[in-house]
């Protein structure tokens, strides 16, 4: 490698000064690590260093080659807060040939708040540089060190083996303790086997790859945790303020939790008669729980307040109480605090909303958490308390089918929340549409949605007032340039069901072609989504949004008008993880389409990409057929 | 508005009659501004009270949470906010419940949000803020995303100072003048006999009488801002007053004259090192000119030197993505990191310009995004960007460099907001900057079978901002594929071809590529139902609401024409044609054309034109407008009906 990189090197007539890192230049990098990345590391090192049971220091080095604009590797940020401190952070930059341009002055150095607009007020901040260069690509060296202590501590920082169109030429990860300081590892989607060195009552494992291509995105490939090769460490034991925890299994961690939630569900007096009043001659437990989630819903708001170890203890019932208000913890204790006022024992669930980078595992506790919500045993229910207007028992696109940690003093366990099938993510419709001579139509359309199909509904219904119900509309329906005669909607408050109608005048509704109308099918709820080619399908191929749709159109035809021609009478598809079926018949001047399409969850290998794509395909141009009509001759 | 005090009307108001969808009202947003000096520095105090009514949940989510943000050196105090439920009770907030959070160098926010929060509530909050920048006092905006029932500033200004006001989106409804009289402190002045006259010198500070202006600006009744598409920024629209010191007069110490005229502006521009001196001395460009020099060397035509100088700074040059006025080093270092804000790319040329011996001057920019310039007044920070406006015969160019893919007198996009202010110390004046237009034709050769799929040629011409378009994508995407995804969508059998372009010349740019798409036409029984205009310009109606609150605006004239050529099936013959249509909207702001024909028993042919020349539609012509795209995406959409010879 020297002598190629010497006679490149004299080729490009590069004058070399000490502070140059030709090893930087990023022609370098071999092609199998560059396709479909916006940056490369060419160096990642990580080091672990536990100081005692509360504290331990990270220090990261990086050189990274930013290969195009859609990467954001030129910012590096380091999240501390009012226990972790950052003790240096400092950054390069070297032009394409690894040329130095110029180091990044401390006054580059931004210090931020980490609250979003989401969390009203949180304690964690970040350092961060940009270290942006304009001429592509560019290298930068950086290197940070962090003082861990409490939260960024208890849990220990993992190691990101590889990310979504990231390549690593050399990535490692080192952990140093004391012997009476163990710990628990666990890799994920990859096998790297740890160099172990023990010396003066230490352990060193030192855990290190090379030429890492990156994790590539594609559609339908499902959790990115099946894709990201990761490392996780955690403590047998910890110290986090004055609680103390350990992971060896879910239930010393559950106990750990359950430590900072004792006694904060107690409720203040006026809460407990209220509850009584509330509840005053229910007799099932399913009736109780109705009414105070009703009352949960209605009366306390979402805010987020996270300060120390507030971001893992909840504010006690008596704040949520006076307040009115509180964040996913503060609110869950609450109903806990309820629902305990009535006799029914229920358990705070931690969980992940959203698409977590690990899944959560029997065997190794990894508490990757980011919300929490109650569940109440004896009635099977799930209740989310940060929702004003979620049905009870409602699990959620975010929460469905993923492990919890129910908390509970001595035996807190890991719990499955439900997975919607497609039967139950039902949408259907029934709609009459009666056309003109010139094309024009009225609909009335009936439109019902249950489980997860029927959350856009009861968005909509809940947070749109009549106007902006109607803008939306406008905004988003199939029709040409419709009027809205009406326009209401509906949502159960046990059930998770919602509904729509509508009646609407569509001068344009069938195009018209001197003595032919050109007849649109289905404008009430067409399936139009074709997902994108794949040349080199790499990963397989996940289904995961269950659903099923009936939709029944009737159309009224002038009596002038006679169906000259039906494109597709009749369409059946079974692609195995989906059907398709949709019928078209005529009864005098009536036209009556039948369809029904129903997606299963599924995984598919790589290979089936192209048929699967076929089956979308297929339906959406069936879906987009015109009936012709013509004037009958007189 | 005393604090606490909530007329029982308010109170008990279950909805907002004006506008019964409001989740939220804004029932007074009461300003107070006053000057003081009592600590040796003039500044001013602003003090703020809101009292906002919840109607709905969605109340509760938009104002339950309050951010108040305090800038720079300005100082916020006294924070004081409270909930009046709908029974009368109040509830006040402690300051524990108050949140300081530094949110980076130079911005604190203070947050807090409202405890027992029940539709039907009120809230309301309060705090001073206090500012030593009386350049421009606190502007005051009159008006939310929810109605506001009344919004009133009162300022009280010592006759001292003078400030212009501008305002912008609707009218005030009332405007309350009054003179009292009080005292500040000012800074003190003695006499002293100097040679043989006397001069003057300053001594500490003095309280003195004055007059003190008053005035309340109140508007009423004023309805919830829309967000709407189609628009240069909602700024434009947004009903709010700021002001601006025009001139200090003490007493006794003549006029201190602070805001200048256009002409001082222009003057004081042309001399800073900022702007005018980076044109106008040779040393900032030294370095440049070694390399230019080569280049420019026989070049005899303002023409040629003004193509050439772009081409070398649009290619030497990385735009960074920021629109800026003034320079942000100097030229010399800009040409060394070969990185710039606009202004430095486009001072540069003006550099080069001026020394090739080019007439051309800055001219100064607000963009679209940053929203409408006032000629009034001589207030340079309404501008965010400078281009270059270079001088041939009788003839301007506006030139805007950023990447060598967008040619000569094509100024970016965001540019293109009617007026510029020509700096040029002798003769400052305001200029209409053209908005050259678009221009795209399609034209094929295409052949039908009996499948129903359709293959041959397409020749695409591309001029002005759709050939920029092309270029700038042609950089990720040289096989053109994206110039075929609308179609792909349309026709998801369809396969890319490869798309050959040529550069005619700077500004155009032709396209060629072969297709075949698999059923474009049903084919049923012994007919064959043909959508001819494969590639419609609008699959749908982009002006979906039926009305509209401001203006539709349009960045620059837009035409777009197709010609098409579609032989049908052997053995086929033409059923039915659509209608031609002709249409154009009052004062040809928009015209289309549109006309299927037989050219023989084998040969249609398509010919549509659409045309946007009128770049911005009142709310009164907007219903003319959609309706006639509802048009345009009616005619593009028929069909043409074929039928087996018998």
């Amino acid at each position: 490698m020297r002598y190629i990189l010497f006679f490149l090197l004299i080729f490009i007539g590069l004058e070399l000064h000490a502070q140059d890192h030709p090893e930087y230049a990023a022609f370098l990098i071999p092609d199998s690590i560059r396709e479909n990345a916006n940056d490369v590391y060419l160096q990642y090192n990580k080091r672990f260093k536990v100081k005692s049971l509360k504290s331990g220091t990270e220090e990261v080095d990086g050189v990274v080659t930013i290969l195009n604009e859609n990467s954001i590797a030129h910012y590096v940020s380091v999240l501390y807060d009012s226990d972790t401190k950052v003790k240096y952070l400092e950054a390069k930059i070297y032009d394409k040939l690894g040329k130095f341009v110029r180091k990044i002055d401390k006054d580059e150095i931004q210090d931020q708040s980490a609250s979003q607009s989401s969390s009203l007020y949180v304690d964690t901040r970040y350092r961060f540089i940009n270290a942006q260069h304009t001429d592509y690509p560019y290298t930068i060296v950086y290197s940070y060190k962090r003082e861990l202590v409490g939260r960024q501590f208890h849990d220990y920082p993992e190691w990101f083996i590889d990310r979504i169109n990231s390549g690593y030429m050399q990535s490692s990860f080192t952990i140093e303790t004391p012997d009476n300081l163990p710990f628990y590892h666990k890799m994920y989607n990859l096998d790297v086997e740890p160099v172990i060195v023990e010396e003066d009552n230490k352990q060193r494992y030192t855990w290190e790859v090379h030429n890492i291509p990156p994790v590539k995105n594609e559609e339908f490939s499902g959790s990115i945790s099946k894709k990201i090769p990761l490392l996780l460490i955690s403590p047998h034991l910890f110290k986090y303020d004055s609680y103390q925890g350990g992971m060896k299994d879910w239930q010393q961690y559950g106990n750990f939790v359950a430590d900072l939630w004792e006694g904060r569900d107690v409720l203040p007096k006026e809460a407990k008669v209220t509850v009584q009043e509330l509840t005053k001659g229910l007799t099932t437990d399913r009736e109780k729980i109705a009414v105070l989630y009703q009352y949960l819903q209605s009366q306390m708001r979402y805010v987020s307040i996270q300060l120390g170890i507030g971001g893992y203890q909840p504010f006690d019932a008596k704040y949520v109480w006076k307040n009115k208000y509180g964040d996913c913890k503060a609110l869950t204790n609450f109903m806990k605090g309820m629902l305990k006022e009535v006799g029914i024992t229920s358990y705070p669930s931690l969980i992940y909303s959203g698409d977590p980078y690990v899944k959560i595992e029997e065997d190794f506790v990894n508490p990757v958490f980011n919300h929490v919500i109650l569940y109440v045993p004896d009635s099977e229910t799930w209740l989310e308390c940060t929702s004003s207007s979620a049905p009870v028992n409602y699990i959620g696109s975010g929460t469905e089918g993923k492990k919890v940690l129910l908390i509970k003093s001595n035996g807190s366990e890991l719990y499955n929340t439900k997975e919607w099938k497609a039967h139950e993510n039902k949408k259907t419709s029934s709609t009459s549409i009666v056309l003109s001579e010139k094309g024009s139509a009225i609909v009335k359309a009936n439109l019902h949605a249950s489980g997860l199909q029927h959350e856009s509904f009861r968005g909509m219904e809940k947070s749109f007032s009549h106007k902006e119900l109607e803008e939306y509309f406008l905004e988003h329906n199939e029709f040409p340039s419709p009027f809205i005669h009406e326009i209401k909607m509906a949502s159960s408050n046990e059930e998770a069901e919602a509904s729509m109608y509508y009646h609407l005048e569509v001068p344009k509704y069938a195009s018209k072609a001197g003595r032919r109308l050109f007849l649109p099918v289905n404008l009430v709820n067409p399936y139009n989504y074709i997902p994108p080619e794949n040349e080199e399908r790499i990963y397989p191929i996940h289904y995961d949004n269950p659903k099923l749709w009936q939709d029944t159109i009737t159309i009224e035809i002038p009596d002038t008008y006679k169906v000259e021609g039906i494109p597709k009478k009749e369409l059946k598809l079974d692609a195995g993880f989906a059907t398709y079926d949709m019928k078209i018949e005529q009864v005098g001047n009536r036209l009556r389409y039948v369809r029904e399409l129903k997606m299963k969850r599924e995984v598919l290998p790589p290979e089936q990409y192209d048929e699967f794509r076929d089956f979308f395909k297929q339906v959406t141009k069936t879906e987009k057929m015109k009936i012709v009509l013509a004037k009958k001759r007189t | 508005m005393k604090w606490g005090k909530v007329p029982s009307e308010h109170l008990e108001m279950q909805v907002y009659e004006a506008d019964s969808s409001a989740t939220a009202v804004v029932l007074c947003d009461f300003g107070e501004l006053e000057f003081n000096a009592s600590t040796g520095t003039v500044e001013y105090l602003f003090d703020h009270h809101k009292r906002i009514k919840i109607l709905g949940k969605q109340g509760i989510e938009d104002y339950g949470d309050i951010t108040i943000r305090q800038w720079g050196e300005d100082e916020i105090s006294g924070i004081k906010a409270q909930v009046i439920l709908p029974n009368g009770e109040e509830i006040k907030l402690k300051k524990k419940e108050i949140y300081k959070d530094k949110i980076r160098a130079g911005l604190v926010e203070f947050k807090f949000s409202f405890p027992q929060l029940v539709e039907g509530a009120i809230i309301e909050y309060k705090y001073q803020l206090k500012s030593g920048y009386i350049g421009s006092l606190q502007p005051w905006f009159f008006q939310a995303m929810v109605p506001t029932l009344w919004s009133e500033y009162r300022l009280s200004i010592p006759e001292w100072y003078d400030y212009v006001q501008i305002n912008r989106g609707r009218a005030m409804d009332e405007v309350i003048t009054d003179q009292a009289n009080g005292s500040m402190m000012v800074p003190g002045y003695t006499e002293k006999a100097f040679g043989g006259g006397s001069r003057v010198e300053q001594r500490g500070f003095q309280r003195v009488e004055a007059k003190i202006n008053k005035t309340q600006y109140i508007q009423k009744n004023v309805p919830a801002l829309k967000q709407e598409p189609f628009i240069t920024t909602m700024n434009d629209y947004l009903a709010y007053i700021e002001f601006q010191l025009n001139f200090i007069a003490y007493p006794r110490q003549g006029i201190k004259q602070i805001l200048p005229s256009w002409a001082k502006v222009a003057k004081n521009l042309s001399e800073a090192t900022y702007f005018g001196q980076q044109y106008t001395k040779k040393k900032y460009i030294k370095d440049i000119l070694k390399e230019t020099d080569p280049i420019m060397k026989g070049i005899e035509s303002n023409e040629e030197k003004v193509a050439t100088l772009y081409e070398f700074v649009a290619s030497n040059m990385e735009w960074n993505g920021k629109e800026r006025k003034f320079i942000t080093d100097d030229l010399e270092t800009a040409f060394e990191k070969k990185t710039g804000s606009s202004a430095d790319l486009n001072l540069m040329l003006l550099a080069l310009l001026k020394h090739y011996g080019v007439e051309s001057y800055p001219v100064l920019v607000s963009t679209r995004d940053h929203g409408q310039a006032i000629e009034l007044y001589a207030i340079v920070r309404q501008f965010d960007h400078v281009i270059t406006l270079a001088k041939f015969g009788e003839q301007f160019i506006a030139i805007d460099v950023d990447d060598p893919t967008r040619p000569l007198g094509y100024p970016r996009i965001n540019s293109l907001n009617s007026f510029g202010w020509l700096v040029d110390a002798a003769n400052p004046q305001w200029i209409q900057l053209p908005s050259p237009g678009g221009k795209m034709v399609s034209s094929g050769n295409l052949k039908l079978d009996t499948e129903g799929t359709m293959s041959g040629t397409m020749d695409y011409k591309f001029e002005g901002y759709p050939a920029i378009m092309v270029m700038s994508k042609m950089k990720d995407d040289e096989k053109g594929h994206f110039l075929q995804e609308d179609l792909k969508e349309m026709y998801p059998d369809m396969k890319y071809a490869d798309v050959e372009f040529k550069r005619s010349d700077a500004a155009s740019i032709v396209a060629k590529s072969n297709c075949e798409i698999p059923y474009v036409a049903q084919v049923i029984d012994d007919m064959i139902y043909l959508t001819p205009t494969i590639e419609p310009d609008y699959e749908e109606n982009p002006f979906k609401l039926q009305e509209r609150s401001y203006p539709v605006d349009i960045p620059y004239p837009n035409s777009n024409q197709i010609i098409v050529n579609i032989e049908i099936p052997e053995g086929y013959v033409v059923d039915e044609l659509p209608e031609p249509t002709r249409m154009s909207l009052e004062n040809k702001g928009a015209s289309f054309n549109y006309r299927v024909s037989k050219v023989n028993d084998q040969m249609i042919q398509i010919i549509s034109k659409l045309t946007i020349n009128q770049l911005k539609f009142s709310p009164q012509e907007y219903p003319a407008l959609r309706g006639f795209f509802d048009l345009v995406v009616e005619k593009q959409s028929e069909q043409v009906v074929l039928r087996k010879k018998s």
